[in-house]
Parts: C-alpha cells; sequence; structure tokens
C-alpha cells in the first residue's frame, strides 16, 4: 500500500519519501505520484501552441521596425538660476564631526544631493573627506526613508503629526519637563544650543544627554567606559545667554 | 507500373531555384528598407500639446536657436526651455491666443509659492540610452544645428530630418570637415555647407583641430 504522504511534493524528496512509496504488490518503489506519467488534459494543443509560439516569435521580429515609445520631455516652469538640466551643481557647505568642520562640497543631480566630498579649496578639508561626510549624504537623501511620519507601522499626514507633536510637548511643558530625556549629538551650531537653551529654559526638569561618539573625548579617555556611562547631562542652564565652550564640554569624569 | 506523382511536379525543384533566391533577395531588402532608421524615424513628427511653429519664431522672426535652447553649448542636452522663457515674451504678446492657453496654465501656479505644471512636450530626437551624445562637444567644434535637424527655420511642426543612425553618425565621424562651420555661424540656418567654401585648417579662430572619435567607446560608453 502506497502511502499518498510520498507525492506530497509530486516526487520524492526524501529517502522516508522513497520508503513510504514502496508498492507492495509489484515489489518496487514508483518514483513519481499516479497519474504523473499521463499527459494532462488541456485546453492548449500542441498544434495551438506551436501556432502561438510563431505569432509571438514574429511579434519580436517586427517590433525592429516599429519607431521608439513615444516619450515626453517636461521642462521645468522655472528653472532655478545656474541650473542646466543634465549638469551637477556644487554646493560648499560643512560637516560638524568630532568637535570640529569639515568643508565640504555637496554635488546635486537635479536637486537631488548625491555626493559629499571635500572640497579642495577649504583650507581645512583640502578636498578631503571623513567617511561619515561621506555618509552623511543620506541625511540629506535617501531614497529608501519613509516619505511619510509613521505611527507603528501606520501612516499618519503631517497635520496630524504636528498636532500629537504638539500635544506631547505641551504635556512636558505643563510638568516643568519631567520625565523628558534628550539624546542629542555633539553640536558646535550657536543656533541649535541656542534652542536648546530655550527648551531647557522652558522646561527645566527635562535632561539632556550628549552622545557622540565622533567626539575626541569619546575616541580617546572613553573608549574603556562602558556604554551607559557615556552619556553625559548637559550642564545646567547659567542664563539666557548661550553656553560657553567650556560649560558646554562634557564631562568625562562622571564615571571614570 | 503507374507514375507515382504526376507530370508536372518535375518542375519544383525548378520554381524552387528560381524563386527561393528572390524570396531570400525579398526578405533582404525588407530588413534593409522598412527596418532603417531612414525609413522608421526620418519625418517622424508627432503632435505636440502646444502648436508652437519653429517657422515662426526662428524662420519669419530670426530669434536665435540659444535664446531657447540655451544650455546647448554647455551641456550635453539642448534642453526644451521652461516656461517661463516663452513668457518672458507672451506676457506682453499675443496674451489671449487660444493656442498658447496651455502655455499660460503651466505659468500659472496652482499652490501659492510653488510653480505651475509643466507642459508635456512629446520627445522628437531619441536616441538610445547605450549611445552618448554631447551637444556642447558637437557645437564647440563647429558642426551647425541644421546638419543634425534640418532646416527647423522651416518646420512649422518639427519632425526628424535625418535618421541619428549610427552609421550616419560615423559618415560624419570619418570626414568630418564637409560638415564644419565657422563657430560664430553655428545656429545659422541659411549658412550652407555645401555652397560655402570653408577650410577648417585655415580658421585662425579655431584653437584646434577636430578630431572625432571612431572607437566604440567614444559613443557607447
Amino acid at each position: 500500500m502506497r502511502d499518498t504522504k510520498a507525492y506530497r511534493h509530486g516526487y520524492w524528496r526524501s529517502l522516508e519519501h522513497r520508503a513510504m512509496s514502496h508498492d507492495q504488490e509489484a515489489d518496487s518503489w514508483k518514483e513519481f505520484a499516479p497519474g504523473a506519467d499521463t499527459r494532462p488534459a488541456s485546453s492548449l494543443s500542441r498544434r495551438n501552441f506551436l501556432g502561438a509560439s510563431a505569432i509571438l516569435a514574429g511579434a519580436t521580429a517586427t517590433t525592429g521596425c516599429i519607431r521608439k515609445p513615444k516619450e515626453q520631455i517636461l521642462p521645468f516652469v522655472e528653472r532655478p538660476e545656474d541650473m542646466i538640466p543634465g549638469k551637477p551643481l556644487y554646493y560648499a557647505s560643512a560637516f560638524e564631526e568630532g568637535g570640529t568642520v569639515i568643508g565640504v562640497l555637496v554635488e546635486s543631480q537635479d536637486g537631488r544631493p548625491t555626493k559629499i566630498e571635500g572640497n579642495p579649496r577649504h583650507s581645512g578639508s583640502q578636498g578631503a573627506a571623513s567617511t561619515f561626510a561621506q555618509a552623511s549624504v543620506l541625511e540629506l537623501y535617501d531614497p529608501d526613508r519613509t516619505r511619510a511620519p509613521l505611527e507603528g507601522e501606520e501612516v499618519r499626514d503631517w497635520t496630524t503629526t504636528r498636532d500629537a507633536v504638539s500635544t506631547l510637548v505641551e504635556g512636558y511643558a505643563a510638568k516643568q519637563g519631567k520625565g523628558l530625556a534628550l539624546v542629542v549629538r555633539q553640536m558646535l551650531s550657536p543656533t541649535q544650543r541656542y534652542q536648546l537653551q530655550q527648551l531647557r529654559q522652558r522646561m527645566p526638569q527635562a535632561r539632556v544627554f550628549v552622545d557622540d561618539p565622533t567626539m575626541p573625548a569619546a575616541s580617546t579617555s572613553w573608549s574603556a567606559v562602558p556604554e551607559r556611562a557615556r552619556f553625559t547631562r548637559w550642564p545646567r542652564p547659567s542664563g539666557c545667554s548661550p553656553p560657553t565652550r567650556t560649560s558646554w564640554a562634557p564631562r568625562p569624569t562622571t564615571s571614570a | 507500373m503507374p507514375a507515382i506523382f504526376p507530370r508536372w511536379t518535375n518542375n519544383i525543384p525548378i520554381a524552387i531555384g528560381l524563386l527561393a533566391p528572390l524570396a531570400g533577395a525579398g526578405a533582404i531588402f525588407a530588413v534593409w528598407y522598412w527596418f532603417s532608421p531612414k525609413y522608421t524615424d526620418v519625418g517622424y513628427r508627432p503632435e505636440q500639446p502646444v502648436p508652437y511653429s519653429h517657422k515662426l519664431h526662428a524662420g519669419d522672426m530670426g530669434i536665435d536657436c540659444r535664446y531657447c535652447h540655451n544650455t546647448v553649448e554647455r551641456a550635453a542636452h539642448a534642453a526644451i526651455p521652461p516656461t517661463s522663457t516663452c513668457m518672458n515674451c507672451h506676457e506682453q504678446v499675443k496674451t489671449d491666443s487660444l493656442r498658447l492657453k496651455k502655455v499660460r496654465e503651466s505659468y500659472q501656479s496652482k499652490k501659492p509659492g510653488e510653480p505651475g505644471d509643466p507642459i508635456e512636450w512629446v520627445r522628437v530626437h531619441q536616441l538610445p540610452d547605450y549611445a552618448y551624445f554631447n551637444h556642447s562637444a558637437h557645437v564647440g567644434a563647429g558642426v551647425g544645428c541644421a546638419s543634425c535637424h534640418g532646416r527647423v527655420d522651416k518646420m512649422v511642426v518639427v519632425e526628424m530630418a535625418q535618421p541619428l543612425s549610427m552609421g550616419w553618425c560615423l559618415d560624419c565621424h570619418r570626414d568630418p570637415e564637409p560638415n564644419l562651420r565657422p563657430l560664430d555661424q553655428v545656429t545659422n540656418m541659411d549658412w550652407n555647407v555645401q555652397t560655402e567654401s570653408y577650410d577648417p585648417k585655415r580658421d585662425p579662430k579655431r584653437k584646434r583641430q577636430v578630431d572625432p572619435p571612431l572607437h566604440c567607446s567614444g559613443c557607447h560608453r
């Protein structure tokens, strides 16, 4: 008695299948399921199949003498100044890394940043850029990045998102920022620091941590420090003025 | 014993011998003629969304090609002009023409701070993606617009004047001199390369002699 389980895939896949397919009456093994060697009834007869192949081959051959597909050209309504379609534009910019700034050139193709390389005319970088600076092009433009705000897996529109975030912020502001913690990269931008200062004034209970592996302190004396201890308390605000360089600097001796 | 085949079947080999070469020659002719870009591409004249007449603008009024196709000297593409180029004049001229309706609609902003929708022109000259072509190199070498695009100043609707096939490109790359003209006559449609006597080798304005590539990777990069 042959076991139909042996033919679940249409043929043997293991020695167990082979053992199951033993036909005791014929005293032999049958590799294929019963009926596998008979031609299935089909609407496509051999004659029709050959006819269809001939038509397909003929159609493929004749496409050679049909004109290329119709293509549209959509020019700008107003072309940005200095832009030549098909030619990249280069913007001089700066990339912040490890407490210093690298002068870079950002290549832009049709308005999309595609490459970041050092600015040869910048005295600091002299045409070179670090791996971090080169990879930062994906912070500017990344086709794989989500185009809409997500809540879990659900797509939300921008108005809903803004409302939700402002509700969240208002909630923390009412509690003086208690329970709110920000993890930020090292920032040299006076504007960003001023904004952070304003946030700290509004929510004095909020805590700000700096975590930046590119900081020189992090790469030298902190390397032996456990991951959690690398976070450093942002210094308490001492007034409305932006923090000075010294007050901003991390305190590497927290636990080491 | 009666014959299995009738007598006329003796003519079949002769008929095959006569007809087979004809059929073969016919097939070769059909591919050579009907598959050629000279047949499939020359005269291709798609309908454009705006009935812009090159004859009126470039011919009768004598606007230089580069007023609209202004990237031709600097880039690989001779870009189709933005709508704003049309509106440079048409904000003052023919402001209520029905033919310009789509141009005005395109120029009109749908949202504040954003430009309108571009005009969907139909591409006329279309090279395959595996062929590289650079307008600025050809214009810089003194190949006239008319050499490849024909007398655009006489076309009401633009059509393809040349096959733009590989053989056609190579004809000129092998012997470019008959198609060269003084560098300041590139956009001049009336300058006739056949009748004017011009020797690019004796032109003091040329910085270097023209040496077009003939190797495969010159165009198939």
